[in-house]
This record gives structure tokens, C-alpha cells and sequence, in this order.
């Protein structure tokens, strides 16, 4: 699978806006990509018991949504999140969802830039981009949002994050054509075959 | 008198190095001349209504929330707790007048580095800038299974773990003033090498999952194809 997209669509029309010009994008180029919208869906939350690394390692204990997009995740090229910002931070279902991707990396550590973190339990992982949306969004809590999806994504074995920020449904095309460009860039290419289907 | 209500935003509640810091900060307050009260958001969520705690949380003079690090901000049981919070804060006129409680948070993560919690102290800042409640500062300590599994052996007012300390007497101090005392959040770790932090940590691990009889190679498993 080529791109991974998550998206929880539960909060404001900017959200369902992006969503579906983002698929769009993705139905026309002919990408391979898998969605999943996890608004009002059931997540367990992860209750830190450690069982994914020290009982059935790589494994969590709870067989849901979340667990699904977890094996999805190692499997694509770029991974997608759609969220609202809220207090600088993702939805309650988004976060859900990058909280039990903790299997998908080791308890041991490894140093990154001279900080300390998880070591990678697979050879690859996607890039992590996040579209994060909302009309009532302060400057510093964009910052914020930035910084924590660049923290995420050393978390997730990548450099740095791609994050794309929608106030106005005027951003959204401005998103989503930066999106394109970079398909090419991650290695992502239109599959032809799709396209003639 | 103050009123401090703290705030358990750990999963594993009562058991957390969450609950720790709570503890070791609430030691420090006079009980004769305080009164605490502790609420863990796990158990709130699962209340019918818990209305209840968010009553006693909005009529305290002072709100610690101590919670761990996941993947660098809130846990997402705990960001619905702070929802539900701002939700009944909204139709509190008494805090609206009074910007109070004044909020702090101690964050605290696995990795040593107590300056991995500024996206999260962050966040909080924002969480209490929305709500319309005072913000004072974060506590952001590093080291979180090692604080939590030495705490017999280790105290937090030895030499290693002094700083740590020094940070709650500066929260237990800016309490008691009315004073801005501290105006920066603080982000400190136990003091040892990154080196012995790593070497020990991956011991950790091993030897937890030992009891579970899962060999270290088994921890390297990859199951997703």
C-alpha cells in the first residue's frame, strides 16, 4: 500500500473539505492508498501496559480500529493524518491512534540528534504528514502543532514531519497541490493501470 | 488555606510514576494548613457523571495535573478528560471572574531527557489560556520508569535526583505565594550519563520480559508482513 490516510472527520467543515479533496487527488492520480475515517468509531485508548513490547511484542492487547491502522501503518509509503488543533495538539481519535502505534517501535533506545529514543523494530517507516485544521487557531498553537508533529515523527523513525495547517477552506487546494508535488519526492508514483480503470 | 486539587492523568492511575510526583509533592504541603484532593481521571471518565470532580477541580485555588508523556504530548484518555473539564468550566461563571484555579502540570516521560515534555507543557499552557484559567508553569522530569522503579532505593532528595526536588519545593513555594514566583517552566531529569541511562533502561526491558518468559530476541519480533 502506498499511502495510508487516517482522517477523523467529526468537528468542522474545513476537516470534511480536506478530506475529500484529498481523496480526490488520490482517486484521479490513480494512487494506491487505504482510508480510514475513525470519527465516532471505538478506539481503545492505550492504558501503558507494556504488553506490546514485553508480552506479545510488536502485538498490542486490544483488537481494534487502531491496531488495524498500526499494522496498515509499517506497510505504506506516507502516512496521512487529518486532524482538528486543539490546544496545539491533535483530536482525541487521532491521538488515540498515534498512541497505540507504540508496538511499531522497540522499548530499547538508540540516540537521535544526542536525545534518547526508541529504536526501530521494522527496516522502514512511512513519512508522517499531518493536515491539521480549524478556524480558531492561534499563531503559537500552530507552533506548537509543528513542533509535536516533528517530535512524532523522530518518534516514528523519520527526520521530520510534513505539516500542512487549513484555517480557511481557502488553504485547502494550496494543501493538497503541495501534497502532489511531494508524492513524487517520497518515491510515490500514479499507477496507470488505476487510471485507465 | 490553599485548595489544591490534583489530577492523575495516567492510564495506570494509582500505580504511575504520575501518582509518585503527586505524592511526593503533596507530602510538602502542611496538611494542618492545605487541603488536597486527588482525582484519577481514568476513574472520572468512568463515572456515570462526574460532575463531581469537576466541581471540586474548578473550586480549588490550585490544580496540579501530573501526567506521562505519549508520543510527546497528552494521553488521549486524558485530553478527553481535559474536554470534559473545559465543557463544564464553560458554565462556571465563577472562574471566568476569578481566572482561577491557576494550573501547573508535571509531565513526565521515559526517555532521560526532561526537556522531551515541552510540547506537552505547551499544550497545557494553551488548554488553560482557552479555558480562561491562570497558567503558571510545567514541571517536565525525565526518566520516568527508572524514577518510578528506584523510588526505594533511589530517594528524590538524594544526590541524583535532587534537582528533581528542588523543582517540586519551587511549585510547593509559588502555591503558597500569591507572587509570581516562577515564571518558566522547568524541565530537569535525574543526573546520570546518557550512556548508563541506555545500558540500564535496555536491562529493563530484558529482565521484565523474562517474567513473562519472552527471551530477548523474542522483543525484536517483527509479526507485521
Amino acid at each position: 500500500m502506498a499511502i495510508l490516510l487516517i482522517s477523523d472527520n467529526n468537528h468542522n467543515s474545513i476537516i470534511e473539505k480536506s478530506v475529500t479533496k484529498i481523496k480526490m487527488l488520490l482517486d484521479k492520480g490513480g494512487y494506491q492508498y487505504k482510508h480510514y475515517e475513525i470519527a465516532n468509531k471505538k478506539l481503545n485508548h492505550c492504558i501503558g501496559c507494556f504488553s506490546c513490547w514485553l508480552k506479545t511484542p510488536g502485538i498490542c492487547i486490544f483488537n481494534d480500529i487502531a491496531s488495524e491502522i498500526a499494522k496498515d501503518y509499517v506497510k505504506s509509503d506516507v502516512a496521512i493524518f487529518i486532524s482538528n488543533i486543539r490546544y496545539g495538539t491533535y483530536s482525541v481519535p487521532i491521538r488515540r491512534v498515534l498512541d497505540r502505534q507504540i508496538p511499531n517501535i522497540l522499548p530499547f533506545f538508540e540516540k537521535v540528534n544526542n536525545e534518547i529514543h526508541h529504536s526501530s523494530r521494522y527496516n522502514n517507516y512511512p513519512e508522517f504528514v499531518v493536515v491539521g485544521c480549524g478556524e480558531d487557531i492561534s499563531d503559537f498553537e500552530i507552533e506548537t502543532f509543528k513542533s509535536l508533529a516533528d517530535a512524532n515523527a523522530i518518534n516514528f523513525k523519520k527526520e521530520k514531519a510534513f505539516v500542512y495547517v487549513c484555517r480557511a477552506v481557502r488553504d485547502i487546494d494550496e494543501t493538497v497541490q503541495s501534497l502532489e508535488n511531494h508524492f513524487s519526492q517520497w518515491g510515490i508514483t500514479r499507477n496507470e493501470k488505476n487510471l485507465l480503470c | 488555606m490553599k485548595k489544591i486539587c490534583f489530577v492523575n492523568g495516567s492510564p495506570r492511575g494509582e500505580k504511575s510514576c504520575s501518582q509518585y510526583y503527586i505524592d511526593s509533592v503533596k507530602q510538602l504541603f502542611d496538611i494542618e494548613k492545605n487541603r488536597t484532593h486527588v482525582i484519577i481521571s481514568t476513574a472520572s471518565l468512568k463515572k456515570k457523571n462526574n460532575f463531581e470532580d469537576f466541581k471540586i477541580m474548578a473550586e480549588s485555588e490550585n490544580i496540579i495535573f501530573s501526567f506521562p508523556l505519549y508520543i510527546d504530548s497528552i494521553p488521549s484518555h486524558f485530553l478527553e478528560f481535559l474536554y470534559q473539564f473545559e465543557k463544564y468550566n464553560k458554565v462556571s461563571e465563577r472562574n471566568a471572574i476569578n481566572k482561577l484555579p491557576r494550573i501547573y502540570a508535571i509531565i513526565n516521560n521515559g526517555f532521560i531527557e526532561g526537556h522531551q515534555n515541552k510540547n506537552a507543557a505547551r499544550i497545557m499552557y494553551h488548554y488553560a489560556s482557552r479555558i480562561g484559567l491562570t497558567w503558571r508553569f510545567a514541571i517536565g522530569i525525565g526518566a520516568g520508569e527508572f524514577m518510578m522503579t528506584s523510588k526505594k532505593n533511589i530517594p528524590i532528595q538524594s544526590k541524583m535526583k535532587l534537582c528533581i526536588h528542588e523543582a517540586f519545593l519551587k511549585l510547593k513555594k509559588d502555591i503558597e505565594s500569591n507572587e509570581v514566583l516562577c515564571e518558566n517552566n522547568i524541565f530537569t531529569n535525574p543526573k546520570m550519563p546518557k550512556k548508563l541511562f541506555m545500558f540500564m533502561g535496555d536491562r529493563h526491558w530484558v529482565q521484565r520480559a523474562r517474567k513473562n518468559k519472552i527471551r530477548k530476541k523474542e522483543l525484536y519480533n517483527k509479526p507485521i508482513k
